[in-house]
Order: C-alpha cells, then sequence, then structure tokens
C-alpha cells in the first residue's frame, strides 16, 4: 500500500466496512480468523451491500457472501489485472479522480518497457533490474511532467492501457481457473462502485500476502481502488486483517528489520553514513514527509535524551546500521549457517509458525543460546526434545520465563484500523510469571549496570545511555512508556500536543513520531470510550487512532477539486471557506488550513511527493515492477501462461540443504496446497491447544480434500492420511468435502489440498499424545516475497496417501 | 411475564464456536475427549457434560455451485409447551414464568423420561440431567448494564448472529430477516417451528430448509406423554397409571436406545454432518 498511497497502514476504522456497497473479500477468511469483523460485514448486507468472497476453498466467509468465486492460489495478480483491464475497456473508471489524484496523468519516460514477462532495465547476468527507466519526464523544475488529456501515448494511463490488456476474462479464465462468466459478473458488481454516490472495499489477509508476490497482489487491488476512486471516501479502502490484536501496533514500533519506529527506515550502512544523508534520504519534497528529519531527531532525543546533541548528530553513531536483511527467514538461514549466536523469542513460536520446519529446528540446534518468553513450554521452548531426535545431540542452551497473559498486564493494543486502546491489568500474574514490559525492563537494567561495570565492554555507550525510566526493579510502568512514545519538550517536559509540534533542533523529543497527538496534557487519549451516537459509526472518541486521531486516511480525496464532497451520500470532510478550514466528521488527513486553490490543495495522498496516488510505482520502489505481472509460485502444477518468467524473477530463495523445490510438472508432488488457521486455535496453538475447551471443539490436524481426488486415493472422511513435499511429510486426519474443489487450467484438473498450521506437539491436543510431530510447515518452503520477505505458505506443491 | 427467547440467525453465523466454549465455561462443564471424525462438528453430540454444540451441514448442489455451509446452534428449544416437564417426576424440570425451561439438579433422580419425552431428544442424561437453561444463573441474577443478565452465548457472539429478549419482538425480527432473505434469493428461508410444540424459545432464522440443518420438519411431543400426562394423569386413575406407566417407560426407553442421531445425521439430503 504504501508504494500507492504514501503509507503502509489500512485506510479505514474496521467499523467502515459496514458502510461498504461492495465488500470483495480475497484472500481472507475474516468470519474464521477474525470473526469480530464478520459484524461488519453482515451490517453492509444488512444496509443492501453485496459481499463478494475470492477464495480457493468455500469458507466460513463464503458463506456469508452473496457472490463466491474460487480462484487458484497464488494468481491473484491475474484476477486484479483482469478487473483492472475490464475497468479500463469499459470506462467504468471514476475519470475527474482519476485524473486529479492519480499520477495517471504523468509521462513516462519513452524508454520504459515492458516485454514478455520482464520490465525494461532487466539484467539476466545479475539477476537484478536497473531502475532508471521506471521513471518520469521531468521538467526544469525536477517534477513530473502531465499531460491532463490523458492521450499522450508515453502517460502513465495510455501505458497501463497497453500493459493491462493482455488480462483477458479469457486469460482469467485460462490461469486462476475461475470460469469466466463469475469473473464478469464480479467485474460488473465491483465496478459499479467507480461513481461518487458509492464505494467499495477490499478485505484481505495473509491469503494475499504470503506469496512470492505478495505486495504486487496488494498493489493490484490499490491500484483497482484508485481507478474507482474508493480511496479516502467512507466504505472503501484497503483493509489488511492483522492475524493477532496488536500487530499493528509492532510494526508501528519497529518489529520489521527495516524500520524504526514510525516507519523511518532503518538506517543501512552504505545508504545512510550520518545524520545529514539519512535526513536528506528520508525527505520528501512536496509531502508531508518534508518533516520527516523533525520525527528522526525527536526519536533520538527519545532514545538518548541529554547525551543527544545537535554536535553529535544526536548519537545517530549508536544506532545500529544494516548491511543485508534480517527478516525472519534470513535469520533462520543464519541459524543454519551458524551466523547467529543466541536468539531471544517473545510471545512466538516458529518451530510451529515458521516455514519448512526442518530448516527452521535445524536453525535453532546451532544458536548457542535460547530465549522462550511465553505463557507455557512452547514447541520452540522444547525443540530440544521434539519427537525424534536425541536431546544429547543438541547443544542450545534453552531458557524459558513464563509470562503473564494479557488480563494480568497493562498495555495497549493498536488494531489493524490503527486505534489504539488501552488495557488493564484485572488480575495479578500467577506464581513467577511477569509482564513482558517488566522482564524487559529487568533485562535492560541488568545489562545497562553490566556495560556500566565491565572496563573491556564493548561499545557500551548506546546501552549505558540509553533513557529508561520506566520503573524500578520489577515494577513497570506502562503509561511512562506512553508518555515518552508520545513525546515532550525538552525544556519544559510538557506533553505535545501532535506531531506538528516536533522539531529538529533538539528541543523535542518523541519515540514514534505517528503516535505523537495519543497523550497530550489531556491525559491518554486511548483511554477514551464513548460511543459515536449518530454518524457512519468512525467513533471518533473511542480510544485514539494515528494519525491525529484520522479515521479513514486520505480523506481529502472524498472532496472535488473545490473542496465539496463528490457525493453528500460518501461525505467526510469539506472545505471551509469562510472559516479556512478544512472540517467533517472525520479529522481531516490533510493540512488544515490548506485551501483547495492554494499549491498542492488538490494533492490528496499527502505523504507522497505531488501527492497523487500511484497507479505507476517508479523507481523500484516495487521491486520486481512498477504494475503487477503474474509469475507462478516457486512450486507451481503449470508453466507460466503469461510471460517467459516462471517465477517472480526476483523471488527470495535459499541454499541451504534444506531448502528444496520440486519442479513444474513432478509427479511425485502433483497437488497444490495451502495453509491457513481455523477460528478455535490463536496462531501457533501454544494458548488454546493447552486450553480444554478449546481443544476439544478443535482437537486434530486435517487436511482438506475434494470428494473426487479422496475417491481416487481411497481416502474417506476421518482417515488418517500423510502429506508429503519434497522436503517433508506430515500425518494428519482427511477432511473430505465439496467445498474445496479442483480447478481446471488451461484444459488440465487441478486438485487442492488445504491444511490449518495450528498444531505441533506439545499441547493437550490428540494430536500431541501421538508422540509424532503435526506442524503443517513440514511441508512448506522457505522462499518468498522480495519486498516484505513474506514466506511463500500459500501455495506449494504436495502428494497424500492414506496411512 | 413476558416470554424471552433467543434468536439466532444462521445467516449471520460465522460458525466459530465462540459460544459452544463460553457455554461450557460459565456453566463449569468438563471438556470431552474428541477426535475429529466428521468435520468442524465437535464434540459431536450434546452429553451430560455438553449442553450446547455447534452443528455444521456442508452441501453441493448439482456440480460446484452453488456450494453451502451451514450452521446450526444447538441445544433445548425451551417449548412453550415442554414435554420433558409435563414427565418429570421429580421436580428437577419446570418452566419459569418467563419461559425458560429450567432445571433444579439437585432433585434430578436421572429417570431419563425427560429425554425420551423430548421431541428433539435433548436432554442428556448423567448423574443428572443437562441441558440448556438459558443461563438462569446470569438472566435472574445478572445486570443489563455490564451484559451480564443476557446467556452467555449470546454475549459472546462476534458476529452480531445472536439476540436475547422478548419473544414476541425475535420473532418479528426473525420475520423481517426471513423477508430480507427471501430479498436476497433465499426462497426458503423460514424461522424454524415458531408456532409448534407451544411455541419454541429458541427462534432460529435458516437461509435453507430445516433438513438442511438437520432439523426434523414437524416436530411432534411422542402421543405416549400426550396421552399419559394430559389424560389420564388428570383423571388420577393410579392403577391403570401405573400399568400404563411401565409400558410407556419400556416403550420410551426402547425408543431411546435406537434414537442415536442418525437421524440429524442424515437429514442434510445425505450430505452428511460435519
Amino acid at each position: 500500500m504504501s508504494p500507492s498511497f504514501g503509507r503502509g497502514a489500512m485506510t479505514q476504522p474496521l467499523t467502515d466496512v459496514a458502510n461498504a456497497d461492495v465488500v470483495m473479500i480475497c484472500g481472507g477468511n475474516p468470519a474464521e480468523n477474525h470473526p469480530g469483523i464478520a459484524r461488519f460485514i453482515n451490517r453492509a448486507r444488512d444496509k443492501g451491500g453485496t459481499v463478494i468472497s475470492v477464495d480457493p476453498r468455500y469458507t466460513k466467509t463464503s458463506v456469508l457472501s452473496d457472490i463466491y468465486a474460487p480462484i487458484r492460489p497464488g494468481t491473484d495478480i491475474v484476477f486484479f489485472n483482469g478487473m483492472v483491464n475490464y475497468v479500463l475497456q469499459q470506462k467504468k473508471y471514476f475519470d475527474a479522480y482519476v485524473r486529479h489524484y492519480t499520477n495517471a496523468s504523468y509521462l513516462l519516460k519513452p524508454e520504459f518497457a515492458f516485454k514478455d514477462g520482464y520490465f525494461s532495465g532487466w539484467d539476466e547476468a545479475k539477476k537484478a533490474y536497473n531502475y532508471d527507466s521506471w521513471a518520469y519526464q521531468t521538467g526544469p523544475d525536477g517534477k513530473a511532467l502531465q499531460d491532463m488529456t490523458l492521450a499522450d501515448p508515453n502517460c502513465v494511463f495510455q501505458r497501463m492501457l497497453t500493459f493491462y490488456s493482455r488480462y483477458t476474462p479469457e486469460t482469467v479464465e485460462k490461469v486462476t481457473g475461475m470460469k469466466k462468466e463469475l469473473f464478469t459478473k464480479i467485474c460488473e458488481t465491483y465496478s459499479a462502485t467507480g461513481v461518487p454516490d458509492k464505494s467499495g472495499c477490499l478485505v484481505y489477509a495473509m491469503g494475499l500476502t504470503q506469496h512470492t508476490v505478495g505486495t504486487q497482489n496488494i498493489r493490484g487491488f490499490c491500484i483497482l481502488q484508485l481507478l474507482l476512486g474508493n480511496m479516502g471516501v467512507p466504505g472503501g479502502g484497503v483493509n489488511a486483517m492483522r492475524g493477532e490484536a496488536n500487530v499493528q501496533g509492532s510494526t508501528d514500533m519497529a518489529l520489521l528489520f527495516g524500520n524504526l519506529p514510525g516507519y523511518l527506515p532503518a538506517p543501512h550502512v552504505k545508504n545512510h553514513p550520518n545524520l545529514n544523508v539519512f535526513k536528506e534520504k528520508i525527505t520528501v519534497k512536496d509531502s508531508w514527509a518534508e518533516n520527516s528529519p523533525k520525527y528522526m531527531v525527536s526519536m533520538l532525543k527519545a532514545f538518548w535524551g541529554d547525551k543527544a546533541t545537535k554536535e553529535n548528530d544526536f548519537c545517530y553513531d549508536w544506532l545500529p546500521k544494516f548491511s543485508r536483511p534480517h527478516s525472519w527467514m534470513d535469520m533462520f538461514n543464519d541459524m543454519v549457517d551458524s551466523k547467529l549466536k543466541g536468539l531471544m523469542i517473545w510471545g512466538m513460536n516458529p518451530v510451529v509458525s515458521g516455514p519448512n520446519y526442518e530448516k527452521t529446528v535445524n536453525g535453532l540446534g546451532n544458536l548457542e543460546w535460547l530465549l522462550c518468553v511465553d505463557l507455557f513450554e512452547s514447541e520452540t521452548a522444547r525443540f530440544w526434545k521434539r519427537p525424534g531426535v536425541d536431546p544429547k545431540q543438541i547443544n542450545t542452551e534453552v531458557f524459558l520465563l513464563p509470562a503473564a497473559s494479557m488480563v494480568e498486564k497493562d498495555g495497549s493494543a493498536t488494531n489493524t484500523g490503527r486505534l489504539l486502546q488501552m488495557r488493564y491489568k484485572s488480575v495479578d500474574p500467577i506464581g513467577d510469571c511477569k509482564e513482558d514490559g517488566a522482564i524487559l525492563n529487568l533485562l535492560v537494567q541488568e545489562l545497562k549496570k553490566l556495560y556500566a561495570n565491565d572496563p573491556g565492554a564493548v561499545f557500551p555507550d548506546p546501552i549505558v545511555n540509553l533513557t529508561w525510566n520506566y520503573g524500578d526493579g520489577h515494577h513497570y510502568d506502562a503509561d511512562s512508556v506512553f508518555k515518552e512514545i508520545n513525546g515532550w519538550d525538552v525544556n519544559t517536559k510538557a506533553q505535545l500536543p501532535g506531531f506538528a509540534a516536533l522539531k529538529d533542533d533538539g528541543s523535542t523529543a518523541s519515540g514514534c513520531w505517528i503516535y505523537c497527538g495519543l497523550y497530550p496534557p489531556a491525559g491518554n487519549l486511548a483511554k477514551r470510550r464513548i460511543r459515536e451516537k449518530s454518524g457512519i459509526n468512525l467513533n471518533l472518541e473511542w480510544g485514539w487512532t494515528w494519525p491525529m486521531n484520522r479515521h479513514i486516511l486520505y480523506n481529502r480525496a472524498s472532496c472535488d477539486l473545490a473542496g465539496n464532497p463528490w457525493s453528500d451520500k460518501k461525505a467526510l470532510v469539506r472545505w471551509d471557506a469562510v472559516k479556512k478550514a478544512w472540517s467533517g466528521i472525520d479529522v481531516p488527513d490533510f493540512i488544515g488550513g490548506r485551501a483547495p486553490d492554494a499549491p498542492l490543495g488538490t494533492a490528496p495522498f499527502i505523504m507522497i511527493g505531488g501527492g497523487h496516488g500511484r497507479l505507476f510505482a517508479p523507481g523500484g520502489m516495487t521491486a520486481e515492477g512498477p504494475w503487477p505481472e503474474h509469475y507462478e509460485p516457486l512450486e507451481s502444477p503449470v508453466q507460466n501462461m503469461i510471460g517467459s518468467s516462471q517465477n517472480n524473477p526476483l523471488a527470495v530463495t535459499f541454499k541451504s540443504v534444506y531448502d528444496k523445490f520440486s519442479a513444474v510438472g513432478d509427479a511425485d508432488f502433483p497437488y497444490m496446497c495451502t495453509t491457513y488457521r481455523v477460528a478455535e486455535h490463536y496462531q501457533s496453538g501454544n494458548i488454546t491447544r493447552k486450553l480444554t475447551t478449546t481443544v476439544e471443539a478443535m482437537p486434530e490436524l486435517f487436511v482438506e480434500i475434494d470428494p473426487e481426488l479422496a475417491k481416487q486415493k481411497n481416502i474417506a472422511l476421518g482417515d488418517w492420511v500423510e502429506v508429503s513435499s519434497i522436503r517433508g511429510k506430515v500425518k494428519a486426519k482427511a477432511f473430505v468435502t465439496p467445498r474445496i474443489q479442483p480447478f481446471v487450467v488451461d484444459g488440465k484438473k487441478i486438485h487442492l489440498l488445504g491444511m490449518p498450521w495450528n498444531w505441533g506437539f506439545t499441547g493437550i491436543d490428540p494430536m500431541s499424545e501421538t508422540k509424532d510431530v503435526h506442524v503443517a510447515n513440514q511441508v512448506t518452503l522457505a522462499g518468498g516475497d522480495p519486498n516484505s520477505r513474506i514466506p511463500e505458505y500459500k501455495s506449494f506443491m504436495v502428494n497424500i496417501r492414506r496411512v | 411475564m413476558a416470554r424471552v427467547a433467543y434468536y439466532f440467525d444462521s445467516s449471520k453465523c460465522v460458525g466459530c464456536h465462540g459460544c459452544q466454549i463460553s457455554c461450557k465455561q460459565w456453566n463449569q462443564e468438563k471438556a470431552v475427549k474428541t477426535h475429529f471424525t466428521t468435520g468442524y462438528g465437535n464434540p459431536p453430540a450434546l452429553s451430560p457434560d455438553t449442553r450446547m454444540i455447534m452443528r455444521y451441514y456442508e452441501g453441493m448442489e448439482k456440480d460446484t455451485n452453488p456450494m453451502n455451509l451451514n450452521f446450526l446452534k444447538y441445544q433445548c428449544f425451551h417449548c412453550g409447551d415442554p414435554a420433558c416437564v409435563k414427565v418429570c417426576p421429580s421436580g428437577a424440570l419446570s418452566k419459569t414464568e418467563n419461559g425458560i425451561v429450567a432445571v433444579d439438579q439437585d432433585k434430578c433422580i436421572s429417570c431419563g423420561y425427560c429425554h425420551n419425552a423430548c421431541p428433539f431428544s435433548i436432554p442428556s442424561i448423567g448423574k443428572n440431567v443437562n441441558k440448556c437453561d438459558m443461563c438462569l444463573s446470569r438472566t435472574q441474577s445478572g445486570n443489563d448494564k455490564e451484559r451480564t443478565s443476557i446467556p452467555a452465548c449470546v454475549k459472546t457472539c462476534p458476529a452480531g448472529a445472536m439476540e436475547f429478549g422478548d419473544r414476541t419482538a425475535m420473532l418479528a425480527k426473525a420475520q423481517k430477516r426471513v423477508e430480507w432473505l427471501k430479498s436476497r434469493g433465499y426462497q426458503d428461508a423460514n424461522v424454524y417451528e415458531a408456532n409448534s410444540l407451544g411455541g419454541l424459545g429458541i427462534v432460529p432464522v435458516l437461509k435453507y430448509a430445516p433438513q438442511h440443518y438437520g432439523l426434523p420438519a414437524n416436530p411432534k411431543i411422542p402421543v405416549e406423554v400426550t396421552v399419559w400426562k394430559d389424560f389420564f394423569n388428570p383423571l388420577g386413575l393410579l392403577m391403570m397409571a401405573g400399568a400404563f406407566g411401565v409400558t410407556i417407560v419400556h416403550r420410551l426407553m426402547q425408543r431411546g436406545q435406537n434414537d442415536n442421531h442418525s437421524s440429524d445425521h442424515d437429514a442434510g439430503n445425505g450430505k452428511g454432518d460435519m
């Protein structure tokens, strides 16, 4: 989403799904995995909306839909591009919106080209792109040249017409297995939202992202939304369903290796040698990101307090710099290569959840030490005595610290709609269990002592001088953390009202700029619990939403150029010419006093230079293409029918002994397989497989298989079966069901299997009693998307037999 | 006092098992050992340790489309004319003023009459009878403001598929929803047996005909029960009653043995209970 709109976060609040005229759910099963959202999908339907479910299986979400369309895993781009082509050909796009709020009119360099699966600049020898040609023609002022008539053959719009024309309904059917008529019906239904008084939204989850083309899957839909004018309006947007209550909060606070808090980039050893270069690189002209240096300096002030001065670049040199990716898959590859000595795992269970089980467990076995912090002993904490290994052969020292559960600690969760809500401790942790914050507090205090007292300590400054005032010893004070995340005036210690008050001279401190405004002098706004009495259920006074309580991002785009709503039915904000300000039922995601006729007054995507949504993503910001192009999954039953490159040319793969892939047409692994979760178990099941009621409701790992294949293989409902891939095998129970159907792809019938990955070997469930390993990831592969480096859990090749 | 009921909308349900799990937890029932046997539905049947279950029915019409997957929240239907209360000899089962069929476990003698008299064979007999009592502990002593006065299952539902309250209002809501479903192409949408058995205290909105949810189309109180309780018993013909009673108990017990829920399993057009 970030290359398309400027920010990577979900654009709407969850409640807003209910305001959509059409809800399209692709690669997600919210009814099963995010049941709280089902309520809003149901409400959208109650109000007359149409719900479309596109999924390889008929899921519990499909039950809530009006139109269900099966799609072969790994072919979503063909589907989305087919829809874009339909919208372009049938002229269903929102003309004025496309013309003025997107980069449709930008002129591309004539040398930009696309041929047979590759964009211009591909270097076959280096297996890399040179991105020079993925660029706009610019004028003397450095700005992109535009043709507002959209007629210039080099403008983005015209180039799109050509690029997308290959994705015809016939091609969609041939590659995805979705019937042409059904596809066309979806196109008609969804593209009807390309008018001012209608809106449509996408709800997606890991079914779109966990692919070698995960980022481009989302891009595909973002482009469609821009064309239909569905961004910035109620009931529109792109809604990412997060798999856990605080995933959004954790990425906001720099969970990902490439980020600092608030999505500032993590410094790279070559690209960001010093603060000045860093500031230059994060400054984006003609966008709100012109202010980024203020956020960086304020963050450094929050990290190192008085030690951070203008003279020492605010201690920029103390930040670690990375030189190569350190994502999940990279870390485990490093472990296999014995490049990592120790690992701390907080509330995660990689042995169950990581791709390629054998690689994961063998990687962990190369560590010197492993610390797990969890409610229960997980498969990961017990990897050294897992079924089938001799503990004596594993030298890793494993520590397990008992953590407090969510009802035993204070804190917050930021939900997928960017909404922060405080949560409170209701009971004290049992036994020796401690809040995560208390464990971390003790650990950091001890580290500071050790570094301070050891004359031989290497590079002690960043740790010794780290500001850390969140309570003493075992007492940990969540409130002080929130105060610092928001930030204060360094001299007066007064809480800041919002990120507009942040400075780059060292006079302000703020731990995470996008959260600045959460805790103004009036108090912590995430504590608010006031329900909206009238309106469209945005609930502005319930908790607090970043940035600055703006609920629907880019909402300037809900107005025409003059600042009046495109439609009263979809009104959010408007320009008040008398007060000279934007106002409305949502907080404007715009510069409050910037008039429509002022420079950039009609540029709604404020985080992008120039403020126009990107139909075309220049300069390699999406590594494998400015537009999504279809590539087959790393393991696939067919050749790519659209271009000459079978896979994403930049797909991430590794070369350890555990990284094996089966070739196209490998008769030993003829069936496609995908993985997912069930409602009854939470993630890797480390909690729910230890509770009697959830185990009772969903006791055993199963494999969904269509009745036709089951008959061929002599498999009946409830039989033990073994699913195998080139990497491993796993035993499970057979779930023969008509809800999963074979696909006809290019005239060839392809069967699909599917299984949930919530099982392992440490629960009270019957699977754990077998003394065998029942981890779905025993068959998955560790390869993935070059942008996000997410693994391709959703599509790979297997075989199945009755045990 | 007006009758209460709860509303269950199968077209909004997501089959998440949340109601079943919170039911067990609130009512402090033991979890039973289960295995994957028929699909999503576990435990597979009501039992002395399980008073409410989710049932799943899947079907495929013609070749591939339209498919369906139907959810049913299954427990005591709280009949307006509850056969179980009629036959209960110990006073363990009773009807409250607001129409809840309540259970007093201490009075139960585990005779099993209620199970056999029930048109759905719902009450389970272990050491005591077990069946849904609409969370009497909540509905009688809970507090409206904190929503502790509604049954645990209703409070848990994340999908907005359930509601608890005045039965007339629930029926009106259900009727409206059925009309809505019909307007969306579900021609067979219905409120399940609103007028049978003295009017059910559970108001299920079904997208398809009852057999797609394993439900009988025309549930009836066994004729033996009607004859016994409404005719002979009031006459006070004790001798005759005694003789008949033995016969009836015998017959009912035989029926109980044959009743292994197979009728429910096969009802979805042979598509099976999952």
